[in-house]
């Protein structure tokens, strides 16, 4: 990203308020509103990773941005008909997400619902048929989150188990931060 | 010199007409730019292994960590088998991309954790060590060393460590650390001041690689994918993540496999978007590939599946997908 060079003349101790009051601010203020934004939007500056899983009951952590609010969970399934070995879930079951720093309680759940396998089935890859199905407006609040923040994440499929099914089944989930619009709560 | 400044939190910034010399918002400014330095800590690697109980298990993965030696934290989830284990975990790290698994060598020890007792089915999860992974560093790695019981590693989690203090002097990142003294006295403002806050956000988030996606598996026990004449491509992975506003980026690609017949592929993309193959037969050795994908959008899914004439066997040691901001 280019970098202008920019000076700016104001001077201090001169009380020089009043140099400011009832004049159209300069330009260069721009450029220091772009700078303002480029060192807060470091703040947001992460990518909610995705985690893949072939068994229930997975446990991990990731860290969570300043200024999120809430997260949204989002999973993808995978299921095919011809397994290669173990026993085979005949149909995906819901997924269910904790989305807080003690093992899992139900006000901190996100459950997806895997209910409509016709959803959003994808085209790709040449080993159909895949459902892609995200939690629209299931979301939780959480604690005020700033950094150093971890939020424990524990991806559990309801009904049937996934352990000991075909590697061509999986489930990939991952939250989506939402931010706070005022910074000031943070 | 002065000690740079460390503020406890991120103290938003309001501009209005009056910009003052010698004050807020452009020291404000420097010194959020040194608590982004402190606090930034995106996953460098985030996976949850495919792995059953067991007692010894190898897992490497690539990194591509700070070019300023930073401290990284290691989580690790773990739950022991029906009659518990004592553990030793191992973090290690790998210069040279190619290393063959069991091979013994090319890997330095960064942190070794003895004797962790699990109780019979023990579920444990947090931080395990913190290790300074040197800027050379192209592989990490986590080994688990049951010498009784059995135990599922079923999360790595690796991410910077946050500052306690600032470091003085110029980074290899491109990082300088703000110092209040810049615009102390009477004198303008000067175009460094304001550079030197840009070019230090962008030299800490573009310095530290973020894992987007990861699959990893124990070097001595993959899972073999197996395709076959009716499927001949077999789904390894599946992923959405997050990366608002980024459509366009381009992320960068990592495979670690192997195969045991000549046409076996691993592909690697996104869902309605690019994709990139590779050709992983390579003998009995394992290949170490990487490329690039452009990312079609903010909200992808990502997958990779695994393809080969009937009969053969492909062994995937990781898939990775990492993102560097700015690229």
């Amino acid at each position: 990203m280019a970098v202008l060079p920019v000076i700016i003349n104001w001077k201090g101790k001169t009380n020089s308020t009043r140099l400011a009051q009832g004049v159209t601010p300069p330009a260069r203020l721009e450029y220091l509103l772009q700078l303002n934004d480029r060192v807060t939007a470091a703040l947001t500056a992460y990518a909610a990773p995705g985690v893949c899983s072939l068994m229930g009951g997975r446990y991990f952590k990731v860290p969570v941005p300043p200024a999120t609010k809430a997260l949204q969970a989002r999973a993808v399934v995978a299921w095919g008909s011809s397994a290669k070995s173990g026993a085979i879930a005949d149909a995906p079951a819901d997924v269910s997400v904790y989305a807080d720093g003690s093992g899992g309680t139900a006000a901190d759940e996100i459950t997806i619902p895997v209910s409509n396998p016709g959803e959003g089935d994808l085209a790709m890859p040449p080993d159909g048929p895949w459902s892609l199905v995200t939690a629209s407006e299931t979301w939780q609040p959480t604690p005020a989150a700033a950094q150093d923040r971890l939020c424990e994440y524990t991806a559990t499929l309801a009904g049937a188990g996934l352990e000991g099914v075909a590697v061509d089944e999986c489930v990939g989930v991952c939250f989506r931060p939402y931010r706070a619009s005022d910074l000031s709560s943070l | 010199m002065p000690t740079p400044p460390l503020p406890a939190s991120f103290s938003p910034v309001e501009i209005t007409g009056f910009v003052d010399a010698d004050g807020d918002p452009i020291d404000q400014m420097g010194r959020n730019a040194n608590w982004v330095y402190a606090n930034h800590r995106p996953p460098a690697h985030l996976s949850t292994p495919i792995i059953d109980l067991v007692a010894n298990a190898n897992y490497q993965a690539p990194i591509e960590p700070s070019a300023d030696g930073l401290v990284y934290e290691v989580y690790l989830s773990r739950k022991a088998g029906l009659v518990g284990a004592t553990v030793t975990w191992t973090v290690q790290y790998g210069t040279t991309g190619s290393v063959q698994p069991g091979s013994g060598t090319g890997w330095t020890t960064l942190a070794t954790v003895s004797g962790e007792v699990l109780t019979p089915s023990q579920e444990k999860w947090g931080e395990v060590a913190t290790v300074t992974i040197p800027a050379t560093a192209t592989h990490i790695r986590v080994v688990q060393a049951c010498s009784s019981g059995t135990v599922q590693l079923q999360s790595i989690l690796i991410l910077p460590d946050e500052l306690s203090a600032i470091p003085t002097g110029a980074r290899p990142s491109g990082f300088v650390a703000w110092i209040n003294a810049m615009i102390e006295g009477e004198g303008p403002n000067n175009p460094e001041q304001l550079n030197r806050i840009w070019t230090n956000i962008n030299a800490t988030v573009g310095d530290r690689v973020q894992c987007v996606a990861a699959l990893v598996q124990s070097d001595n026990i993959p899972m073999p994918i197996e395709p076959t004449t009716t499927k001949p491509f077999v789904t390894a992975m599946l992923a959405p993540a997050w990366l608002e506003g980024q459509g366009g980026a381009s992320l960068k690609v990592r495979v670690g496999a192997k195969a045991d017949a000549d046409g076996c592929t691993i592909t690697v993309g996104q869902q309605g978007g690019e994709s990139v193959s590779f050709d992983v037969y390579n003998g009995l050795f394992y290949t170490y590939q990487a490329d690039t994908i452009d990312l079609t959008h903010g909200a992808p899914v990502f997958y990779a599946v695994a393809g080969g004439p009937d009969g053969a066997q492909v062994d995937v040691l990781y898939i990775v997908i990492s993102w560097r901001p700015g690229d």
